[in-house]
């Protein structure tokens, strides 16, 4: 399985990037980010793009900052960084933790996340992420910069609304105040494979109550997806009252039994809605269970 | 298709290709360079028989093309013995305890366990499980494969 | 006498064992290690060109017409070749059973006017890299005329289906009966009775290395190189001078080193064929690699079976009766040198597995439709057949409410009736079907399992345990492949030990290793029987013009056959050193001990030659030998290990897993196995088998299949798809020995190669089940076990 042949530039700087992606032909010019998406669909031949633009030696694309609450990880950040860094796993643990899941070292250590999150996988945790931590996604072209939120972001299925002369430069957030909890349960059907099903949960908590949630699910064969009803039926709950699990829990079955999915080899619809309910439920518990402060455990 | 000249350091010995860009570094180094050691099982990132080391980095080398290492120190499976042909641990504690069979995915593993090794000099027994996830073996059932990857562990620091 | 025991048959002379049961550290390892070993795609020659087949992306088609002017007009492409411009060159592959009533298929190796299943060569292109190759081959343009796909065994055998095959009465390769006398009177007693449908999925070995050769022509022998990632380098010689219809000396073929084989690449495929003629007409190398893709896509698949069972048994668990229809799905065409027929054929013979069933009926179906052919892999049928006779002992324990292990008990063979023939005529050696059994109950702490299973359950998780036993056939030669109706019976191997005027020894098998070790192990065999130090042994194969002939690896043969070979060829050297030595000593060569590479007069240790001196002696300095002895050590010997029924393997094992009964995920927890295999030549690859066959079984139990969809198209393609098993599934295996040796083999070894994967299916079917019974009736009788199928029994029996 060899790939067709391409032109192949490795600009140095953003600029230089931009331009050539403006002057190519739509549709047929690609980024090549980590490659871990791409390259094994050209292999395959699935796609064949007549111009690659390696975006591996654009300088100042990669990095994780916090700049007064304000949380910015360059596009070209790879997913073992994001595992390995301290900062994350001292302030938003939710990260590395979720990452590790991606694949296998090899891949982590090649893999972007603005390349994870423009191939827009539907059971790819980084669009579960964006969407999770409502980031806001910074994108860029020669016609200048524009953001989008991460609810806008993803379109449908390897479908973003990103447009093709437009290039992904970061991604940004803050985290809930107060305080936080986060959980994520994924189920593959082996060790680092694609998840059948995943779930992200992330509770704002002041003292005692959930002032706010974040529940997305991924897996559906489709964009990752917030399930509202969930959300609004954690909002002003207390955190520990276990008078309510039954009514969360038939919230999330019923949200979970009404959801659009795709069946595939690994699942056939009525256990892929079934299972996205499962994965809620245990990320929901988990994040009950955790606190902000958390070590990440290795 | 233009060729492009790439220069790279491997296992610390400078080379120069000449390639096209769609060349896949797998193939570059079984053909270009004649190190047959790194294994191509599945051209789809999923098998990790190609698992090399570019700028101390494991990768997947049939999943990179060879005109992005230019300037790249790579290191394969034909660099992990001294000059002088003593074994490294890893190759050394997996000939102990019967770690391979085949043999073909044997260069991915020892590759991505090396690696392993150098980031975490004493991994328990299912942190080495997780970490070889990524190498299929038909042959071994992998349980040999981890002792050895334990014994190295405690022998000492990989080379 | 030492206390390991003296390995010897009756009238050979005692050889005291210093290698042979050692766990010694494989010779061949370094090359693996440093990564100089030489798979086919290592094999460089200058001027190599490559291959790329264009397939067929339909199931069911004729070929109306093959476009290859834009490929040929390609920079870089040498020669493209189609079926129909090829027909004149070759003959087609047609490999027939011997049974009455046979329909046999014709596999051209470029399809000329119709393409059976998706992925079939059409054409070749040839060019100066696989890159310009493939570029090449996506420009010939194919036009099909569409034929009603047959994808499944139920639309083959549908009335008024589609003939696959030319000539056809229907789709039935073969139909094979078989019955015991008074069969439906006993059944019909039986006072009780249980029907049971099990499915064992398509999937199949999976080798790390895909397949591949290089074809050269050799200008100074005049005859073909085909370097081939094969297991059966001699048959494969055979096959491809039968096809291109050339004189077998005119072939020659090298198995390097292999990838993994399972079974998968002992077939004679096309793509060999291919592009050995092309070496031949453009007089230069022609390589083919395949890729994944192609792998999944043309590389026999296996295992595909549907068993319908019904037993009869009475109060106490005893099973009377056994009756069975086997249909399995043969793929396309059937394939040398084992046939179509195989696959069914053998499930027939062993699905009454280790049990004393005497009273058995049987139809086996050979089936083809437009898939993929089937060959053999690790097992062959056998993994099927014991998941039927194990779910069916197990529905036969729950009828009349005993533990599982408790009706094995009371239906397995006892060591008292060995040897013991089957109802179907199999000569069962020796074994120890009921000790291995008990055995690993204890090892395993049966009883401290179910303790920790309703601990357990009390938390609210789900561990289940499962036992399973099997028994395997092995090194099984002529007598049982007259039974299978094969053309070609595998009736011996052979080798050919040699000392050398050095005094180091080299032994030429006709096995081959990909994996199981055998430059050690037949090293050891040598080195005993010798009498001389390991270091000084050396194996090869894979090379034809090395020895005469040979059959190659597979099913479980290479120890028995080999080292049984091996041994006889050496000691026909070791009596002519003797000979030697005595004579140059001065003594009767009854009195010469050999040992660690010296001859020595017994008795008289001061009184000694080296093996070097004799060796020099015999091809340098002939003078000095004795009158009438010849000036070569070297011997060339077969072995069949007569009667030729083959030696019986058995184990035992039990499993536990964990079932999440809401996602349905099973992890395998813990397996124990107790083993026996007779006399072990290397302890640390037997083990390394067992793990390797129990891994692959995992992956059988809960993880691979090949999906077709309604048109025949294959859907898992890649290892997105298709799931094999990693590090993280495959639990650590204790393992446990028996040693009961065979009265038939040459020290009494017994193969086991195939074992492990034989009974993961049953064993992890039953623990599944046995983990889920507080939730559900339903019965685990489909592989592989998918999460979804766990959620879907679980659901059967939710109450409404």
């Amino acid at each position: 399985m060899k790939p067709a042949a391409f032109d192949y530039h490795a600009p140095t700087t953003l600029d230089e990037a931009l331009s050539l992606l403006q002057g190519a032909e739509d549709a047929d010019a690609k980024l090549l980010a980590g490659g871990q998406s791409l390259v094994p669909t050209m292999n395959l031949r699935m796609a064949r793009p007549a111009i690659l633009i390696d975006l591996n030696r654009v300088d100042g694309l990669e990095g994780i900052r916090c700049d007064d609450g304000e949380w910015r990880i360059g596009a070209m950040t790879r997913h073992a960084s994001i595992e390995d860094s301290p900062e994350l796993a001292t302030h938003v643990p939710v990260l590395p933790a979720v990452v590790a899941h991606i694949g296998y070292r090899p891949i982590r250590n090649r893999g972007t996340v603005g390349g994870s999150l423009c191939h827009a996988d539907p059971s790819a945790e980084w669009p579960l992420l964006a969407r999770l931590l409502r980031m806001d996604i910074d994108v860029t072209s020669v016609r200048g910069n524009r953001t989008l939120a991460a609810d806008e972001f993803f379109e449908g299925i390897f479908t973003t609304a990103i447009a093709p002369d437009e290039l992904l430069t970061a991604v940004r957030f803050r985290l809930p105040t107060p305080t936080w909890r986060w959980g994520f349960s994924e189920f593959a059907r082996k060790a680092g494979d694609f998840a059948v099903a995943a779930a992200g949960v992330v509770l704002a908590v002041d003292g005692a109550t959930i002032t706010d949630a974040s529940v997305v699910v991924a897996g559906t064969g489709r964009e990752p997806l917030r399930l509202d009803a969930v959300e609004a039926a954690l909002a002003g709950k207390a955190l520990e009252d276990h008078h309510v699990d039954d009514a969360i829990r038939q919230v999330i079955v019923e949200t979970a039994s009404g959801l659009d999915v795709i069946a595939d080899l690994h699942a056939p619809e009525a256990y892929r809605r079934r299972l996205v309910g499962v994965q809620v439920d245990r990320a929901l518990a988990q994040a009950r269970r955790s606190r902000r402060e958390e070590q990440r455990s290795r | 298709m233009t060729r492009r000249t790439v220069t790279l350091s491997v296992n610390g010995q400078r080379e120069e290709i000449l390639v096209e860009p769609r060349r896949l570094l797998c193939d570059a180094l079984r053909d270009d360079l004649g190190l047959t050691g790194t294994h191509i099982g599945c051209e789809h990132g999923v098998c990790g028989a190609c698992t090399v080391m570019v700028d101390g980095r494991a990768e997947r080398s049939c999943m990179t093309f060879a005109v992005q290492v230019d300037g790249a120190e790579i290191r394969t499976v034909e660099g992990l013995a001294s000059s002088t042909g003593e074994l490294s641990t890893l190759q050394q504690a997996m000939w102990d305890h019967h770690g391979l069979q085949c043999g073909f995915c044997t260069p991915g593993v020892l590759m991505a366990m090396t690696d392993l090794l150098e980031r975490q000099p004493q991994p328990t027994r299912d942190d080495i499980r997780t970490a070889l996830a990524g190498n299929i073996c038909r042959c071994t059932g992998y349980e040999t494969i981890v002792d050895a990857v334990e014994a190295a562990a405690a022998t000492g620091p990989a080379r | 006498m030492s206390e390991r025991s003296e390995l010897h048959q009756d009238g050979d002379v005692p050889v005291e064992p210093r290698y042979v049961g050692q766990a010694i550290t494989r010779r061949e390892d370094p090359r693996f290690l440093l990564g100089r070993a030489r798979y086919v795609d290592d094999v460089r020659t200058q001027g190599t060109l490559h291959a790329a087949f264009v397939r067929s992306d339909e199931a069911h088609a004729r070929i109306l017409s093959v476009d290859t002017s834009a490929a040929e007009a390609l920079d870089g492409v040498v020669a493209v070749l189609t079926g129909a411009e090829a027909v004149e060159h070759w003959s087609p592959i047609r490999y027939d059973s011997t049974f009455g009533g046979w329909q046999g298929s014709e596999y051209w190796p470029l399809a000329p006017d119709k393409v059976r299943f998706v992925g079939e060569a059409i054409a070749v292109v040839v060019a100066v890299d696989r890159y310009v190759a493939e570029d090449a081959a996506e420009l010939i343009g194919v036009e099909y005329e569409l034929l009603p796909p047959v994808p499944t065994v139920d639309a083959a055998m549908a009335p008024g289906a589609p003939l696959i095959h030319d000539g056809w009465d229907d789709n039935c390769f073969l139909r094979r009966h078989v019955e015991t006398e008074g069969f439906e009177d006993v059944m019909s007693e039986c006072p009780q009775r249980r029907t049971l449908r099990l499915e064992m999925s398509r999937h199949s070995g999976m080798p790390m290395e895909t397949r591949g050769c290089l074809a050269e022509w050799d200008d100074r022998n005049e005859r073909i190189v085909l370097h081939c990632s094969t297991q059966a380098h001699f048959n494969l010689r055979s096959g491809v001078a039968e096809v291109l219809r050339v004189p077998e000396h005119e072939v020659q073929v090298i198995a390097p080193d292999v990838g993994g084989g399972f079974g998968i690449k002992h077939p004679m495929y096309p793509e060999e064929i291919v592009c050995s003629l092309l070496a031949r007409r453009l007089r230069r190398p022609v390589k083919w690699i395949e890729d994944r893709r192609e792998h999944m896509l043309t590389a026999c698949h296996s295992r595909e079976h549907y068993h319908d069972v019904e037993v009869g048994f009475d109060d106490d668990g005893v099973v009377r009766a056994l009756r069975a229809r086997i249909v399995v799905d043969c793929g396309a065409y059937s394939m040398w040198p084992l046939t179509a027929s195989m696959d069914a054929g053998m499930a027939l013979g062993i699905l009454p597995g280790p049990y004393r069933i005497r009273n058995y009926l049987v139809d086996a179906l050979s089936v083809s439709t437009n898939k993929c052919p089937l060959g053999a892999y690790r097992g062959v049928s056998r993994p099927a057949a014991c998941f039927t006779i194990e779910r069916t002992m197990d529905a036969v324990a729950e009828a009349v409410g005993i533990d599982g292990a408790e009706v094995r008990r009371r239906n397995l063979v006892r060591a008292d009736e060995f040897p013991y023939t089957s109802v179907t005529g199999m000569v069962y050696d020796s074994g120890s079907f009921i000790e291995s059994l008990e055995k690993v109950l204890e090892e395993a702490d049966y009883a401290g399992l179910r303790r920790q299973q309703e601990a357990a359950r009390a938390e609210g998780r789900y561990l289940g345990i499962g036992v399973a036993t099997y028994t395997e056939q092995t090194a099984h030669t002529f007598e049982e492949f007259k039974k299978r109706g094969t053309p070609i019976t595998f009736g011996f191997e052979t080798s050919g030990v040699e000392v050398d005027p050095s005094g180091h020894v080299t032994v030429r098998i006709s096995a081959h290793s990909h994996g199981q070790g055998l430059e050690t192990s037949i090293a050891q065999v040598a080195a005993d029987a010798l009498g001389v130090d390991l270091e000084s042994v050396r194996v090869r194969f894979g090379d034809t013009t090395e020895l005469p002939y040979g059959m190659g690896t597979f099913a479980s043969r290479s120890a028995v056959l080999c080292g049984g070979s091996t041994r006889l060829a050496a000691d026909d050297v070791r009596g002519r050193m003797e000979r030697i030595a005595a004579h140059l000593l001065e003594a009767a060569p009854e009195d010469i001990i050999i040992e660690k590479g010296r001859a020595s007069v017994r008795g008289t240790p001061t009184a000694s030659v080296s093996v070097r001196d004799i060796a020099h002696t015999a091809y340098l300095t002939p003078q000095l030998l004795p009158p009438g002895e010849e000036p070569l050590l070297s011997s060339t010997r077969t072995y069949d290990a007569a009667p030729g029924t083959g030696t019986f393997s058995n184990a035992a094992l039990v499993a536990v897993v964990e079932v999440d009964v809401e996602t349905g995920g099973v992890e395998v927890q813990k397996v124990v196995v107790v083993e026996d295999c007779g006399q072990i030549i290397n302890p640390l690859i037997v083990d390394g088998q067992i793990r390797g066959g129990i891994a692959q079984g995992i992956g059988t139990a809960l993880f691979e299949e090949f999906v077709y969809d309604e048109i025949g198209q294959l859907v898992t393609t890649t290892f997105m798809d298709y799931i094999v098993p990693g590090s993280p599934e495959v639990p650590d295996i204790e393992i446990h020995h028996l040693v009961t040796p065979s009265p038939f083999t040459i020290l009494g070894i017994k193969g086991m190669g195939e074992g492990g994967a034989i009974s993961p299916g049953a064993l992890i079917a039953a623990a599944v089940e046995d983990a889920i019974r507080p939730l559900t009736p339903a019965h685990v009788h489909a592989l592989p076990i998918r999460p979804d199928r766990v959620r879907a029994w679980i659901e059967e029996g939710a109450p409404q």
